[in-house]
């Protein structure tokens, strides 16, 4: 049975099976076929044909040949395809051309694994249309679909009307039998490779045909032979498929690679539909990309990964991945053994490798990402030969950025072999010497980097370090880990690296405990500076390690731990003496970047315990530390929060130009997350100087930095800072764009936690623009929200509560934002002084409505003395509620005072409202003198409140 | 109905009808295939046996309606009636047969599953709706093989091989020692297949729809029990059921599972089973994987609960 197209033909019989039925050839018909299919790809001349079949003889210019001819294409070929079997060849005859093997039934399997190909069959048929070139190989990864794309470049061949034959060379293991193949393929019959070059000279002239051959890579040396002998058939032309390189004379090479993501989705998707009907639909995306990427979209394994989805749910696609497995295991019918699986495959592969490359590949295994040249050869001693042949046979691949990779797949495969290769474990650890010195070495480079090219060698390394890391701690090997560690802290301190600090620190500590507590302890300290909320280590824990600690840098740095997690804690002042004494102590140590670096973090947490304004010095002194080490990292990070401190304090012009310098040192360094810091810090600093425009512009290149980086949460933050600032533009429509965005950001990316603060943050926009009911409406939707998801979290609540509360004040729903600000008020307590002290003000603004004035002064004085404690000018933005006091309490004439200072204060639509408010309460009244400042206008108010607090009600 | 057996001609003439079920077959090629004549011959042989075949097969034979005469056209066995055995909570099993049939190309679909979960009457529920529904649009149209013995099918299939369209198989308990044969004609014949067994052969492109229980409710039901209970109502208990007019695998719950785990290679495992088991057994579509992953075995397979 000879499948054609859709059809079968049975030649012994002369039937025809259709797919509707079966239908006899006539005599000739038969008979034709009969002469023409064993000379499948081989012309038949025209008076051959006459004399067969017309043996009784007819004139030469006779019809009939070509009658007979077209009427068995009709018989034969799709009416969609014709001259895709049987063709004529003007001045040589008629040709029946052999479809490839396996096309036909399995052409729809094959049509599939065909997607994201197609760029790769336009070069190839460019290849065949613009050159003359004689030899075209396509190489890559067993599994990568090489014969698949051979096959349908085959048939678009044949389908352009080329002669195409096909041999597949994966049965031969000689030198002759491929190149005898070969003849027999093209319609030579020879039986000795002797008479082979006479046989293509004289057999096929200068006869057109496209010959293919397929699996070629276990053949080198039949390859360059069969190459050689066919300068002499200048009509042949070879398409090959093979995993290497052939070398060739003239050979022409196209690499096949993995598909990307999108295309790989495509592939599994379809393969799914066709084999696992019932879940196709359901698959979710992640898992099909995740899938997808840890193939890096190797045909072949995404097929194999789609089948075990017919067995076992998705989740065990997932674990088996995690085991680094990738399928290894299983295993389909209906393929050549060796691409049954993905172990066969590789296998395959392995078995074609001299002993170096084996050891080579094994070596390699050891690299967690893309390795560069110099790496290698330094690390694991592979010679730049063998890494050359490792190309050439398509187990390694060149990365795209430069340096080379091994494809996950191919480094599953090499991993299952090091109990082989490297039964002593020389290769781990060379990799593991190689990167823990290459860190430890780059810590003078690391604190200069001011361009990010170092920075940037460091990403690049990242999974190495990791991984060189992990071995150091798993084989015990503590010389290594000593070595490697002093490089590997001053990445995590300096980027603040936060991932790297809770895997590195949290890893070494697990295996370090009881074996080296010197280098325990110094783990934890840096886990606990980079990350505060780590609960590795209490305070007195950590005090207890500096105690014992002999080195003073290591004291150092497990002083400012221990201040940090007291700070954590909420223990002020055995923070505060904690991080002093650490600072003293570097300062006596006399080394200047440790010093300056206890003065920065010192500072910080100092900041975050007191919320005081004391220490500007402190930050200028570390600023100026930092600069005489030149610390290019540490000295970007210390001027942010200088900027950010000067601002606080209103020194605004110094804030810019510290901030400025910052947003300088970022952008030379080209990182992400230091842009994002630099531009936010100068959106705020902008914001408070009233250039609210500029402020938008930083703020949405701080989105654009945060988008680039991929980091939707800090997007988020983003979006609704633009929200707010909008809003102070008076823009509430593209207010409310950004903050619906942040919503959805929230929705898609956040938490609960971050879903109510998007919701807030929504209301905010529409009570500023004067929406109180939509405002109460979504305040309404954040409480559900947090009674579903949050129901113990108070401090949610008591946010959701006090904007109700507001919200339902301004849309005069005055009862029940009454209750909600209770509610409010009886939660408050244990959070911060700024929380507590607003929701007491609107307390008493929610009292003086309802004609308590009494009962209202005595809670406005309370929230401005609590404000008060944090800084005054916190207590001057509770100036509007007190203000509300005073007028429910018949002080027009104090308020109109007040009323000059408030405007002249940067404007935003909320202030608008508020003083719209209070102007029109206070209508005409005679104002008080005006005072001076800020200063003595809260005196004032104090006072006037605290008499009315006193008033008449309370002494009746 | 006659009594009489088939004389050798009239089995002949039966089994070549049997062969394209549902579909006519020319005058023409009942004469070069039952009789072996020349394709040009004129003969009245055809009709007058299908008048005697029409006896035996037709309660009436003057209003045929088995053996059908399709005018113009030749003569044709009426496909399988609709299926007696309900086939009730398998609309998502039937919605997944008719995506698998709306993909292009060839290929296979497996439904796989324990004995006695109703493959055969959800094949012949599918079957009889893709004939209703789809079947003037099938190209190629159906060849339904249900009903020739499971262990000759390889050897009908390889004698004759498909040319195109939908095939129809039953293997029912036969589980073929090796699929490659299975595997090999699948792929490379034309046009496509759908087809029941105990265990899927894991191939290339082969699709499979694992045939569970039946959920009425929240209970889930094996459907041969409910054909046991309504067989023998008078049983004590299910165990001690019985249908004597079914085949002998289905006769009552035990045969059922000895057959069921007859086609497993090991048996019951006593513990929690090893991967390889649970390989094979998923193979034979008998492990449901609840939501976090982790795989269960029929219950119904262990014995009579207590």
């Amino acid at each position: 049975m000879i499948p054609i197209g859709t059809h079968l033909l049975d030649l012994d019989r002369g039937v025809v099976h259709t797919p509707h039925g079966p239908s006899l050839l006539s005599g000739k018909e038969h008979a034709l076929l009969r002469l023409l299919v064993p000379r499948a790809g081989t012309a038949v001349p025209r008076d051959e044909v006459l004399r067969h079949l017309w043996p009784e003889g007819l004139a030469a210019s006779s019809r009939a040949p070509d009658v007979l001819f077209s009427r068995l294409r009709a018989r034969l070929e799709p009416p969609d395809a014709p001259g895709r079997f049987l063709k004529t060849i003007r001045g040589e005859g008629y040709l029946f051309v052999l479809p490839p093997p396996g096309e036909s039934q399995t052409e729809a399997i094959e049509e599939a694994t065909l997607i994201g190909r197609a760029p790769a069959l336009d070069r190839a048929r460019e290849w065949l249309e613009r050159t003359r070139g004689r030899w075209l190989t396509w190489t890559g990864l067993g599994g990568v679909g090489k014969t698949c794309i051979a096959r349908a470049f085959a048939a678009a061949a044949a389908r352009d009307g080329h002669a195409v034959a096909w041999v597949d060379l994966a049965p031969h293991d000689d030198d002759d039998g491929p190149l005898l193949a070969s003849a027999e393929a093209l319609g030579l019959d020879v039986r000795d490779v002797q008479d082979l070059p006479s046989a293509l000279r004289v057999g096929l002239g200068a006869r057109r045909t496209l010959l293919f051959l397929d699996n070629l890579e276990h053949l080198p040396a039949a390859s360059a032979r069969l190459g050689t002998l066919l300068t002499s058939a200048p009509g042949v032309r070879v398409v090959a498929t093979s995993r290497r390189t052939l070398g060739v004379t003239g050979e022409v090479v196209h690499r096949l690679s993995g598909l990307s993501e999108e295309e790989a989705c495509g592939l599994f998707r379809a393969q799914a539909q066709r084999v696992v009907p019932a879940q196709a639909e359901d698959l979710e995306e992640a898992l099909v990309r995740t899938v997808c990427a840890s193939v890096d979209g190797l045909p072949l394994a995404i097929e194999l990964a789609v089948a075990t989805l017919r067995f076992a749910p998705p989740q065990h696609l997932l674990a088996a991945l995690e085991r680094h497995q990738h399928g290894l295991e299983g295993e389909l019918l209906g393929r050549a053994p060796r691409q049954a699986s993905l172990e066969a495959t590789l296998a395959y592969s392995w078995a074609l490798l001299d002993e170096a490359a084996r050891r080579g590949l094994v070596a390699l295994s050891y690299f967690a990402g893309v390795f560069r040249r110099d790496d290698v050869e330094a690390s694991v001693g592979l010679s730049l030969r063998t890494l050359g042949d490792l190309v050439q046979q398509s187990l390694v691949a060149h990365a795209p950025g430069g340096g080379h990779r091994l494809h996950p797949v191919v480094r599953s495969f090499a991993r299952s072999r090091r109990g082989a290769m490297d039964p002593d474990g020389t290769c781990e650890r060379g990799h593991r010497l190689h990167f823990l010195g290459w860190a430890r070495s780059r810590i003078d480079a690391l604190r200069g980097d001011v361009d990010g090219d170092e920075d940037r060698r460091w990403r690049a390394r990242l999974p190495d370090l990791s991984a060189a890391w992990r071995s150091a701690l798993a084989a015990g090997d503590l010389d290594a880990a000593r070595m490697g560690w002093p490089g590997l802290r001053e990445w995590i301190e300096l980027r603040n690296a936060l991932p790297e600090a809770r895997v590195w620190c949290g890893e070494g500590r697990a295996a370090l405990a009881g074996v080296d507590d010197e280098l325990h302890d110094d783990l934890m300290a840096i886990e606990v500076l980079v990350d505060p909320t780590a609960r590795t280590g209490n305070a007195a824990a950590l005090v207890a390690a500096r105690d014992r600690a002999a080195d003073p840098a290591t004291r150092v740095r497990l002083g400012l731990a221990a201040g940090a997690a007291a700070a954590h804690a909420h223990e002020k002042d055995a923070a505060l003496a904690l991080l002093t004494e650490a600072a003293h102590a570097a300062r006596d140590l006399g080394d200047a970047d440790l010093e300056a670096r206890a003065v920065r973090f010192g500072w910080v947490r100092h900041v975050a315990v007191a919320r005081s304004g004391q220490g500007l010095e402190t930050i200028q002194a570390a600023v100026e530390g930092f600069r005489s080490t030149g610390n290019a990292p540490m000295l970007r990070r210390a001027l942010g929060e200088l900027g950010a401190s000067l601002s606080a304090r209103d020194h605004l012009d110094d804030a810019d130009a510290v901030l400025a310098e910052a947003l300088h040192i970022a952008t030379r360094a080209g990182d992400e997350a230091a842009l994002y810091e630099a531009h936010n810090a100068l959106a705020g600093l902008r914001r408070r100087q009233g250039r609210a425009e500029e402020a938008l512009e930083y703020v949405t290149l701080a989105a654009e930095a945060a988008r680039r980086r991929g980091a939707p949460v800090t997007l988020l933050a983003q979006l609704r800072t633009m929200g707010s600032i909008e809003l102070d533009l008076g823009r509430f429509e593209a207010a409310e764009r950004s903050s619906r965005a942040a919503l959805d950001l929230a929705r898609q990316y956040g938490g609960p936690a971050r879903l109510a603060s998007a919701l807030a943050g929504l209301g905010h926009v529409q009570m500023a623009s004067h929406r109180f009911d939509d405002a109460v409406e979504t305040y309404f939707a954040m409480r559900e929200v947090l009674e579903e998801h949050l129901p113990d979290e108070g401090y949610w609540d008591v946010v959701c509560s006090g904007n109700l509360a507001c919200a339902l004040r301004l849309a005069g729903r005055h009862d029940e934002a009454r209750t909600a600000s209770e509610r409010a008020l009886a939660l408050v307590p244990g959070f911060s002084l700024q929380v507590q002290g607003q929701v007491r003000a609107l307390h008493a603004a929610i009292r003086a409505d309802a004609g308590e004035t009494a009962g209202a002064a005595e809670d406005a004085l309370e929230s401005l003395r609590v404000l008060g404690q944090i800084a005054p000018w916190e207590a001057w933005r509770a100036v509007y509620e007190a203000a509300s006091v005073l007028l429910s309490g018949g002080r027009e004439g104090l308020v109109a005072s007040v009323l000059p200072l408030l405007r002249a204060e940067p404007a935003s639509p909320e202030k608008w409202m508020f003083l719209a408010d209070l102007e029109a309460s206070v209508g005409d009244a005679e104002p008080e003198p005006t005072p001076a400042s800020k200063g003595e206008a809260m005196e004032r108010i104090g006072a006037a409140l605290e008499e009315l607090a006193r008033g008449p009600q309370r002494s009746m | 109905m006659s009594s009489r057996p088939l004389s050798g001609l009239e089995q002949a003439l039966l089994e070549r009808l049997a062969r394209d079920r549902g579909r006519p077959v020319s005058r023409r090629s009942l004469l070069v295939d039952v009789w072996g004549y020349a394709p040009d011959s004129r003969s009245r042989a055809v009709a007058t046996t299908v008048a005697r075949l029409r006896k035996h097969l037709e309660a009436d034979p003057s209003t045929a309606e088995t053996l059908l005469t399709v005018h113009g056209e030749g003569y044709m066995l009426a496909p399988h009636p609709t299926p007696s055995t309900p086939c009730l909570g398998r609309d998502a099993e039937l919605r997944a047969i008719l995506t698998w049939l709306d993909q292009p190309g060839g290929g296979w679909l497996h439904l796989i599953g324990g004995g006695g979960v109703g493959k055969t009457a959800l094949l012949d529920h599918a079957v009889a709706h893709i004939r209703s529904e789809r079947g003037h649009t099938l190209p190629g149209g159906i060849r339904d093989l249900r009903g020739v013995p499971p262990a000759e099918l390889l050897d009908r299939l390889q004698a004759a091989p498909s040319s195109g369209g939908l095939t129809i198989l039953d293997l029912q308990d036969h589980v073929p020692d090796r699929p490659d044969g299975w595997v090999e004609h699948l792929t490379t014949s034309p046009g496509r297949a759908l087809l029941a067994s105990r265990r899927a052969f894991d191939a290339r492109g082969e699709a499979v729809l694992p045939i569970g229980l039946v959920a009425r409710g929240p209970e889930l039901h094996l459907p041969l029990a409910l054909r046991l209970r309504l067989a023998d109502p008078e049983a004590p208990d299910l165990e001690a059921a019985r249908d004597p007019s079914a085949p002998p695998r289905h006769q009552s719950l035990a045969a059922n599972r000895a057959s069921t785990l007859a086609s497993l290679p090991g048996g019951l495992p006593s513990g929690p089973p090893a991967p390889s088991t649970l390989r094979e057994w998923s193979r034979a579509g008998l492990v449901t994987w609840s939501a976090d992953g982790s795989p269960t075995l029929p219950a119904w397979l262990f014995g009579p609960s207590p």
